[in-house]
């Protein structure tokens, strides 16, 4: 249950200069104009100093009332009132979300505004939270970023392998991550989005940080058939893991990880977590995905088994066919001190520049620390969307992951016992040259292969096409009488 | 997130041991949460104080840069873990783990 504190959370209206009151029965304040209601500014702000003065709080002076909080005692005192303890969901469509207690006025109570503030506050009134409502559709923002599914799709090519009926259709992609709440994204787009527990979790559709709900995204934006199967983490990460790979996924996504900067030597307690994944791929064939890490020199991401993933920025400018493409200075590329010549990333997904990555639009759970994190403005530190309305404009090579996670099901669909390794190599062989930028080490993009982005965007349509080659070469090759 | 005491990954010498493993951790207080080729616990501080000899400080680290979200947990001194003469014959290496920052 979530509280929203033992104190009152109100608005103090202040009296219009011309007298008219804006509580008056036929005051409808959408249908007059404004000014008829709006009080003197010195006034707004009188009102605020008494405030303060007699113990409040005082958080906005606004046009017309001044916004604050207090002690529930200082508020019955002042006010000779009485308020009392409430409970509701945090939202009424999604009661697993959780309730919130608030502080709210009791009709009948009497209530007297004292001598000190009569002349500077007409009401004052305790305000209840809001209910969330939770768009499936995102909100609008001012500047380039991308919507999922359709840009980051678009962008990966991938709308043409879903055209030839490439979707990721009965591959199982596993996420451990930190929670997977149930948004109306998931469910209008279709997608089969599940989620379960680490052994040490509760509750698998509440995402208090954020992350899960919204990475999952990437995954169906690419894989739009696929079954998603989160795993919401508990304080283990290593103990998440080896649920996603109990589940026999084909894919595993992880965006996360562990940074060791000029670490040369695996510390020991991360060696049961390289195990897990080593046994995932090499005795479960699950092809195991992890994101690089933002400036960070991140393990597993470093693992010569793992398909790792850095950051590639497609501008909103047009270069020769397509956008322009950019190393993200925000992904890491780095040479592992741990596995010799071990160099990261291997492909690169879709990520913003810096400051903060703020890129593509996703879903999350309203209020959560990243709907709140990110909110407000101004652009490129925050995203501009508000702190509550179940969306948030992030990526990091956390998006990147899970995109290329997606890819890996599609190549699963059209080859079905395609290896972890196969699928490496064939992404890496069909990905998209990217020759500007530097990466958040300040390692240049490059022709051909190179640092900064290893073998450049993936492109999901040149990786099925090269699948279906390979598939229908190692048909040709098993069929009856042929010598070999 | 939820907070239950302090996790960890034990190692056994021999994985056909693991249930032996499992009777051992869970007599000194030890809560085993998954038997793999490692044995996921969780347990209480003076639990692995007790058995493995850890200390503990705590420790707090940045999991998510954009908004600037830290982590406050207790952070093994990897010198001081070590596994006691008695459980020896069963367990090859002691992990405390620690919170992975999201990328």
């Amino acid at each position: 249950m979530l509280e929203q504190s033992g104190r009152v959370h109100f608005e103090a209206a202040v009296p219009s200069a011309g007298g008219a009151s804006m509580f008056a029965p036929d005051a409808v304040l959408a249908l007059r104009p404004l000014d008829e209601f709006r009080p003197q500014p010195q006034r707004v702000a009188q009102a605020a100093a008494e405030l303060r003065s007699l113990g409040f709080a005082v958080r906005h002076i606004g046009s017309f009332s001044v916004s604050g909080d207090a002690p529930r005692g200082l508020w019955e005192q002042v006010f000779d009132t009485h308020v009392e303890q409430r409970t509701r969901p945090l939202s009424p469509s999604h009661p697993e979300a959780g309730e919130l207690t608030y502080l709210s006025h009791v009709a009948g109570v009497p209530f007297a505004v004292p001598s000190p503030l009569e002349a500077l506050v007409e009401r004052a009134y305790p305000q209840p939270p809001p209910t969330f409502h939770v768009s499936p559709l995102p909100p609008r923002v001012p500047y380039h970023h991308l919507r999922v599914p359709s840009d980051v799709a678009m962008l990966l090519r991938a709308t043409h392998a879903h055209r030839a009926g490439i979707t990721g259709d009965g591959v199982r992609v596993a996420m451990p991550d930190t929670g997977f709440y149930s948004h109306p994204f998931y469910d209008w787009h279709g997608y089969r989005y599940q989620a379960t527990l680490a052994p040490d979790a509760l509750h698998a559709d509440r995402d208090d940080e954020g992350h899960g709900t919204a990475m999952a995204a990437n995954i169906l934006a690419l894989a739009p058939a696929a079954d998603l199967l989160g795993v919401k983490m508990g304080g283990n990460a290593t103990l998440a893991f080896k649920t996603a790979a109990e589940l026999e996924p084909a894919v595993i996504s992880n965006s996360w990880g562990y940074d060791l900067p000029g670490v040369s030597a695996l510390p020991n307690f991360l060696r049961p977590l390289e195990a897990a994944v080593a046994e995932a791929v090499s005795e479960r064939g699950i092809a195991v995905c992890f994101s690089a890490g933002n400036g960070d020199m991140a393990f597993p991401g470093m693992m010569p088994q793992v398909l790792s993933v850095g950051g590639v920025h497609a501008h909103d400018t047009l270069c020769g066919e397509g956008l322009a493409l950019e190393a993200s200075d925000y992904a890491s590329s780095f040479t592992s001190l741990i596995y010799p010549g071990r160099h990261v990333p291997d492909v690169c997904g879709l990520v913003g520049m810096q400051p903060k990555a703020i890129y593509i639009m996703l879903p999350v759970q309203p209020g959560n620390a990243i709907d709140v994190g990110l909110s407000g403005t101004p652009f490129p530190e925050h995203d501009e969307t508000a702190e509550n309305d179940g969306w948030a404009v992030l990526s990091g090579t956390s998006a990147a992951c899970p995109q290329v996670a997606g890819v890996c099901a599609l190549l699963r669909q059209v080859q079905p016992g395609l290896s972890p390794v196969s699928a490496r190599e064939l992404l890496k062989a069909s990905a998209r040259d990217v020759s500007i930028g530097r990466s958040a080490m300040g390692e240049p993009a490059d022709h051909g292969h190179d640092g900064a982005t290893g073998a450049g965007l993936v492109d999901a349509h040149r990786a099925c096409l090269l699948a279906g080659s390979a598939a229908a070469h190692s048909a040709a090759r098993r069929r009856p009488g042929r010598e070999r | 997130m939820v907070d239950r005491g302090v996790a960890g990954e034990v190692v056994p010498t021999d994985p056909r041991r693991a249930a032996e493993v499992h009777t051992a951790l869970r007599q000194r207080g030890f809560r085993v949460l998954h038997v793999g080729r490692s044995i996921s616990v969780e347990a209480p501080r003076r639990a692995w104080e007790a058995t493995f000899g850890v200390s503990f400080t705590p420790h707090t680290k940045t999991v998510q840069k954009e908004i600037d979200r830290q982590r406050t947990y207790m952070r093994a001194d990897p010198g001081s873990v070590r596994v006691p003469i008695d459980l020896q014959d069963l367990i090859a290496e002691v992990a405390i783990v620690e919170p992975p920052e999201l990328h």
